[in-house]
């Protein structure tokens, strides 16, 4: 258990740090980081989902207390055609964006420190 | 080996996310970055956040200049060279609407298709087919490099590309994320492109409905539906112009050329043009009242330019100074120069004229691929300039553009056109607006005017030392006989335009007796020489302020903001009375209770054209079906086909001076109709379409129900619009708004009072940013839509301006290399 809060930490610290030069694809390697912390699988997605999803929540949620993003967010859902009431679905979409390429970096973290580290 | 398998299956899904994630798919962005927290759509929210104070270096400028913004996003630049002022501007411009500017240049060029793909082809070879960008770089070649303007311009570009160069996908404007392209570096061209575009306000295609006419009615019949000029009781100028020379073209003798042109549907140039309706009412207001009529005893000039409404606005609002002016007023984006404003020393204001500029030819080719058409008896060389436009997602498309000596070939169907029009001109018209920023007095006033080209426009002018005038300028060409208002023969030089009507011969007017000026798009003379033009829009307007401005003494500015947002109608006075008086003579067809009380409520209204008014919602679709009724039957009904139909100004002469007019008569009935039997048609069927539309309650047919404005984004893309409103104002109303849901309407209001200091005022719908998301992107519509204004700050220096007024400050120093 305390691996995976391990994890999460180091994927989110390197997800903060990619996050601050834009690196969206770089959500993977924070992901791989904390991957090689954990032994199975789940753990190892997990690590990596919640580690970046974590990271962008924060950011979003800075960002909408300090410049109010969520009227921009209504807007975006809108253009994309969901309806107003489901423009959530952009900050989850946002989220599981992130999360989905954390988690498969953690998955790649441990499969390949598998590998090489028996 | 079996983990090796599975590590490396992973990985290959891991890639082919990140790729997914990176492409974009149609109109959708790439969502890797689109979603991505810190450089995607989300940072569009903060990018507004500008800090109190800033400091950057420009290449290029010679001296510090600081931009301070008020609370309303208005920069306040100040420098020690226009130069470097223009160069601020320009970055001030590409900072707060940069993806505006891109997007009107991207249509003027004909150049959609590369963000849009194949959506945008249409317009693309529409645009380039008129030559506005083969104008536009003409233009530039003729610009010296050396000249001042060249050099204004282009210290203006430095500007926008100092703010694109340091851009980021990060600090992209909205737009650019959502439809995944990157802006381009600025151009002088593009800036010349903008300028040549706004003739295009002056471009119509009334020869082809004219000669379409020509084949539908005699001679007699034209005069009568479609003449030259109407007798209007207030034209622009006041005092008739002796000064026309009458010899130089046509008079209204009626011998218009006449082709024999095969109209069939295929003649349509682009449908787009053919199914423009007349739309009246729209147009602009522009007036001015000496020290004699107002309150403090200097001028007071007003100005409402009536455009398309769009977010952004088609105009930005700023304040230039230097030691070479000190001018405010609104600008173009993409263009240096204050359009509409003053200075401390005088005030203008434009309305189109609506002459007619733009001229028709029928050309014959020698073959198919048009390689000479004919000319005086002989073969000319067609020029060709083959264009690639390139597409996105899809293979480049390449047209050829063919130009005559007039001008562009615009029809590629059975009937080949080419189109002379004075925007295609290639001398910088741009720069009278520059000179006009700079004057000091009525001498540089009209000087700055001989410059101006197109679209030809009523400049309406006061100055502090309490001259008022009007000149109606921009390049009116001058024909032979008989030519201009249809389709030309192009084989004969006696087509080609002759010269210019000379800048002395214009119509102008400074200080008349009546110690006012008002222009509302009329016709600038009621007799008319040389020609100017024929499809003058209605004089309801212009009746209306003329009548405001003579009678009322002592005027304030508050007066003119009253009169700006004016909604009585005109119109309903000269019509209404006739209708009561039709329902009068048959008191048996109000036997219904319904009727009456439509009847009631005409009788009662007060003819304004009010959001609570049901008098309005009533006689706005009377009109509509007044028109239809009364002239529809004598056109012919074929589906791809619009006509310009004649004037409500014809319509009021024959319903007051012939009431059994044939033109009444239906001719779909065996019955012989008059006047009031149309009226009555008109009316009766009015009471059912809305019954059918809002409901039996009369009450509730309020013109705010009825009538709405709509103001779209550029883009069209509606979340980012404004969604329809009800509002004030109607077809020939000084607050203009035609139509059901309309777009048109005031796009900004300005009120100039002359006095010592020079005080104004203006709002426009929208709001200085272009960015959705930021405070500034529509905090002007509450105050024009309730309208109200808010005074302008005009320091004289930087710490004029109080520092609880301030938002924001940048101070440009010069890069040192």
């Amino acid at each position: 258990m305390k691996s995976i809060g391990f994890g999460i930490l180091i994927t989110f610290i390197f997800a903060l740090i990619f996050e601050s030069v834009g690196l969206w694809q770089a959500m993977v390697i924070a992901g791989i980081f904390g991957g090689l912390i954990v032994k199975r699988s789940w753990h190892a997605f997990l690590v990596g989902f919640s580690g970046v999803v974590i990271c962008w929540f924060i950011i979003l949620i800075y960002a909408e207390i300090v410049h109010q993003i969520f009227p921009l967010m209504k807007i975006t859902a809108q253009i994309m055609m969901l309806p107003p009431s489901f423009s959530f679905l952009i900050f989850i979409g946002t989220l599981l964006t992130g999360g989905i390429l954390g988690g498969l970096g953690g998955l790649n973290g441990l499969w390949w420190r598998r590998i090489f580290v028996k | 080996m079996r983990q090796i398998l599975k590590s490396l299956i992973l990985s290959v899904i891991t890639i082919a996310l990140l790729i997914i994630l990176s492409l974009s798919y149609g109109q959708i962005p790439p969502l890797g970055k689109f979603f991505d927290p810190i450089i995607g759509f989300w940072s569009v929210a903060w990018q507004d956040d500008f800090p109190a104070q800033s400091k950057l270096s420009l290449p290029g400028l010679k001296n510090e200049v600081t931009i301070i913004f008020d609370k309303r996003g208005v920069p306040h630049i100040f420098g020690t060279n226009e130069t470097d002022v223009y160069t601020a501007i320009g970055y001030v411009h590409a900072r707060d609407r940069l993806w505006q500017m891109d997007i009107q240049y991207r249509f003027s060029a004909g150049r959609l298709s590369e963000i849009l793909g194949k959506q945008g082809l249409a317009t693309d070879i529409n645009q380039r087919r008129l030559g506005l960008a083969v104008t536009a770089e003409r233009t530039l070649a003729n610009l010296d490099t050396n000249q001042f303007d060249y050099q204004i311009i282009a210290g203006y570009v430095r500007g926008v590309n100092h703010y694109i160069n340091q851009l980021s996908y990060r600090d992209y404007p909205y737009e650019f994320k959502l439809l995944n392209y990157k802006p381009e570096p600025w151009t002088i061209e593009k800036t010349i492109l903008l300028n040549v575009s706004m003739g295009y306000l002056s471009r119509t295609m009334d020869d082809l409905y004219f000669s379409r006419l020509q084949q539908m009615f005699s001679q007699q019949e034209l005069e009568e539906l479609y003449p030259l000029f109407f007798s209007i009781p207030y034209p622009i100028i006041p005092e008739q112009n002796e000064k026309g020379a009458a010899n130089q073209i046509y008079t209204s003798d009626g011998r218009n050329q006449k082709l024999d042109l095969n109209f069939n549907h295929e003649t349509s140039i682009e449908k787009r043009h053919i199914d423009k309706y007349q739309t009246e009412g729209l147009g602009s207001n522009n007036w001015v009242v000496s020290g004699l009529k107002t309150k403090t005893g200097k001028p007071i000039l007003a100005n409402d330019p009536h455009l398309g409404l769009d977010i952004p606005s088609v105009w930005y609002e700023a304040h230039l100074n230097c030691p070479e002016f000190d001018v405010y007023g609104v600008t173009l984006t993409g263009a240096p120069f204050v359009i509409i404003g003053f200075n401390r020393h005088i005030a203008w204001g434009m309305t189109t004229c609506g002459w007619d500029v733009t001229d028709l030819y029928r050309e014959v080719f020698d073959n198919k691929s048009h390689d000479h058409y004919r000319y005086n008896g002989t073969w000319q060389p067609v020029m060709k300039l083959p264009q690639t436009i390139r597409l996105k997602d899809a293979p480049d498309t390449t047209i050829v553009l063919e130009y005559t000596h007039r001008g562009p070939i615009i029809s590629r169907y059975s009937e080949f056109f080419s189109m002379q029009w004075t925007g295609n001109q290639t001398d910088f018209g741009g720069i009278s607006v520059y000179w006009l920023n700079k004057a000091k007095s009525f001498k540089d006033y009209r000087q700055a005017l001989k410059f101006y080209n197109c679209p030809a426009q009523n400049f309406i002018y006061a100055d502090v030392k309490g001259n008022i005038a009007i000149t109606s300028t921009g390049k009116n060409p001058v024909r032979k006989k008989g030519l201009g208002r249809s389709i030309a023969n192009g084989n004969s030089e006696d087509s080609d335009w002759i010269s210019y009507t000379p800048f002395e011969q214009l119509p102008a007017s400074l200080n008349p007796k009546q110690g006012y000026l008002a222009s509302a798009n009329q016709q600038p003379l009621n007799q008319l020489t040389p020609y100017f033009g024929w499809n003058w829009p209605t004089d309801y307007r212009a009746r209306r302020i003329n009548e405001l401005l003579k009678n009322h003494d002592q005027l304030n500015v508050k007066d003119m903001m009253k009169f700006q947002t004016d909604a009585y109608s005109v119109q309903a006075e000269v019509f209404v009375p006739y209708l009561l008086k039709a329902f009068e003579k048959h008191p048996f067809l109000t036997d219904s209770t319904h009727l009456d009380s439509v009847i009631s409520y005409l009788r009662n209204w007060n003819y304004e054209m009010r959001k609570n008014e049901v008098g309005a919602t009533l006689f706005d679709r009377f009109m509509e079906n007044f028109q239809k009724y009364t002239w529809h039957d004598h056109y012919p009904t074929t589906q791809n086909e619009r006509f310009i139909l004649p004037s409500k100004l014809v319509l009021e002469k024959i319903m007051q001076s012939d009431p059994d007019s044939r033109w009444f008569d239906d001719m779909t009935t065996a019955k012989k109709e008059n006047r009031d039997d149309m009226i009555r048609k008109s009316l009766i069927d009015t009471y059912h379409q809305l019954s059918d539309e809002f409901g039996k309650d009369i009450s509730e047919w309020k013109w705010g129900r009825y009538h709405k404005t709509r103001i779209p984004h550029l883009s069209r893309l509606r979340p980012l619009g404004i969604d329809p409103f009800p509002n004030n104002g109607g077809n020939g109303t000084l607050n203009v708004g035609a139509g059901r849901v309309n777009s048109f309407g005031p796009s900004c209001r300005m009120i100039v009072s002359l006095e010592n200091p020079i005080r104004a005022w203006s709002v426009y719908p929208g709001g200085q940013s272009g960015n959705p998301a930021s405070k500034h992107y529509m905090d002007f519509l509450e105050t024009w839509k309730s309208e109200q204004y808010f005074e302008i700050l005009f320091p004289e220096n930087p710490s004029g301006l109080a520092k609880d007024l301030i938002e924001s400050q940048i101070s440009i120093i010069p890069e040192v290399k």
